[in-house]
């Protein structure tokens, strides 16, 4: 599947495609979320919840 | 995948790297703040010195044996033979023979003994040496005294 429609549906709140880009972006968001050599697990969901907001308010709409 | 796509993709991704960059910053200086507000019950609760400390376990024992009737003033009747000095001694107040028991018997500092009768040590100690001036006047002695 093309990226721009995985982020649309994601934006029209479709299910599997915010969970497919959630785990597209997971490595990304557990190397953020290691402090101290541990993974904090609280920074690791404020990062989810900041992934979501950024599918959301993604400067981008379709030509 | 064409460029236009890659173009997306790229942009998409700097983009939440960059909030989540932002986020993680601020969620860290949030917990430092909070940790260095928190307090640490293991380091002080209250009590500036283990001397203090001590005081206080020995104060919450020694209360408890008040209560419990268990400190006992015979344990310093029973050292005097002197029929004067022993007349003397009972002749004292309660609060005196406590005074003289806790000193002479459980040599206590004046510190301990004012916290365990709820008085200050200043007053334990004046008490502590009225009593004694009180006792040589009664069985006639100098100052030498007992």
């Amino acid at each position: 599947m093309e990226f721009e429609d995985l982020l649309l549906r994601a934006r029209q709140s479709d299910k599997e495609a915010l969970l497919e880009i959630i785990e597209l972006y997971r490595p990304l968001m557990i190397k953020y979320a290691i402090v101290d050599k541990k993974l904090d697990e609280d920074l690791y969901q404020e990062l989810v919840y900041r992934l979501l907001v950024c599918i959301m308010k993604f400067p981008y709409t379709k030509e | 995948m064409d460029s236009k796509e890659k173009d997306l993709l790229s942009q998409f991704s700097a983009y939440v790297k960059v909030s989540i960059k932002h986020t993680r910053q601020q969620y860290l200086e949030k917990r430092a703040r909070i940790r260095s507000h928190e307090t640490s019950y293991g380091e002080g609760d209250g009590v500036e010195d283990v001397e203090e400390m001590d005081i206080l376990c020995q104060v919450a024992l020694m209360s408890e044996s008040l209560e419990k009737g268990i400190m006992d003033i015979h344990l310093l009747i029973d050292q005097i033979d002197n029929s004067l000095l022993f007349r003397a001694v009972l002749g004292l107040s309660k609060r005196q023979k406590e005074v003289l028991l806790l000193r002479i018997v459980y040599t206590k500092r004046f510190k301990e003994i004012g916290a365990m009768l709820g008085i200050s040590a200043k007053k334990a100690e004046n008490t502590y040496f009225n009593s004694i001036r009180q006792i040589r006047k009664m069985i006639g002695g100098t100052t030498d005294g007992i």
